[in-house]
């Protein structure tokens, strides 16, 4: 059984986890997001303007990593392999 | 080979010199070879928590320094077959990195079953010798926030690292406090930190009074049965781990439960 000051515990513990994980995200943000795209890259034609993408603190005190794509082709299979 | 696991924790003062001791003696118990090498230079307390700081002679550093071979600075446990320690003993140490420590665990990898690293808090230089001789981790937390937070940390740096293969220990676990929501409860810390749990160690003073003495855990002690289940745990991959509030549950359970919050 949770009582008051477990709640309040919990919510300091992830209140510090976020402060932390919130210090640097940009930069991390633009090395993924540029990875992303060398890799979607070998599938489709993308470019930063096509892609929706966000990391956010869940509120597990962990990440989520949001991405949405919008693209008219995929490569042909014999373009890929 | 060996499994190489480092002790660790983001910080201080959280129990990774008494885990070390205290998972190496319960691994022996299941027949394992055990090697402790306390990596924790200048705040060396693995020699005392085992209780062989008169039996040193030679220490990491005199191999490193030519001055002995390897199994001459190896000291074998009085109280328990099958565990031994590389000991340091230095106040002021010598300049000394990862390549030169694997190099002397690989000397000694074969004869053992586990090597258990008794690293210091933290991410500095004694974190990086340690890590990069092991594959394995078990991240050291007590159910505090500051605890929680940093480890937060050091499992960041382990991914970084390359460890393959790390768990989660939460030390000195209060039953009593739990039940009563007085303390961080065991499934917040795991959620948060996201690491399989390896096992759960109650607070108790038979920790404190093994250590004034030297010896052994008693046979009869809460702590003992939650060492023996986290060896299992690390050995077999048991699941069992060990319930802090089991004590403080029913009648006679809520009868110490009182009286643990009023003494
Ligand atoms: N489960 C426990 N119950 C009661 N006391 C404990 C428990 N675990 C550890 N302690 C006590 O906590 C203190 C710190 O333990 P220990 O030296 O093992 O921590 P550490 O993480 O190695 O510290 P450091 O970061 O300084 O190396 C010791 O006095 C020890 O007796
Ligand atoms: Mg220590």
């Amino acid at each position: 059984m949770k009582n008051e000051l477990q709640i309040v515990g919990e919510r300091r513990l992830k209140n510090v986890l976020t402060i932390d994980k919130n210090n640097n995200p940009d930069k991390i943000k633009g090395v993924i997001l540029s990875e992303i795209i060398n890799v979607l890259n070998n599938y489709m034609n993308v470019t930063k303007g096509d892609i929706d993408f966000d990391v956010a603190i869940n509120d597990k005190g962990g990440y989520t990593l949001k991405l949405f794509v919008d693209v008219r082709h995929l490569k042909l299979a014999n373009h890929i392999l | 080979m060996a499994r190489r696991i480092l002790v660790t924790s983001g910080k201080g003062g959280v129990g990774k010199t008494t885990i070390c001791v205290n998972l190496g003696k319960a691994l022996t118990k299941l027949n394992k070879k055990v090697l402790l090498i306390d990596l924790d230079f200048g705040l060396n307390n693995l020699d005392v928590v085992m209780g062989v700081e008169n039996k040193i002679v030679y220490d990491i550093f005199d191999i490193m320094e030519g001055k002995c071979r390897v199994e001459q600075a190896i000291i074998e446990d009085f109280a328990n077959d099958n565990l031994f320690i590389l000991p340091t003993n230095r106040t002021y140490c010598p300049v000394i990195n990862s390549k030169d420590i694997s190099e002397i665990v690989n000397l000694v990898d074969d004869k053992y079953d586990y090597i258990l690293i008794d690293c210091p808090a933290g991410m500095d230089d004694g974190f990086a010798r340690g890590v990069n001789i092991c594959n394995e981790a078990i991240v050291v937390v007590t159910p505090h926030i500051s605890s929680v937070r940093d480890a937060d940390k050091i499992i960041v740096k382990l991914e970084e690292f390359g460890v393959s293969l790390t768990g989660l220990v939460i030390n000195r676990a209060r039953g009593d406090l739990i039940l009563q929501g007085d303390m961080l409860g065991i499934n917040t810390i795991v959620d948060y930190l996201a690491l399989p749990l390896y096992g759960i160690l109650p607070e108790d003073d038979e920790v404190g009074i093994q250590i004034l003495v030297g010896g052994n855990l008693n046979k009869l002690s809460q702590s003992f049965t939650a060492y023996k289940m986290l060896a299992r745990r690390i050995a077999y991959g048991e699941s069992e781990i060990f319930d802090c509030t089991a004590r403080y549950k029913g009648f006679i359970g809520g009868i110490r439960q009182k009286l643990r919050k009023h003494v």
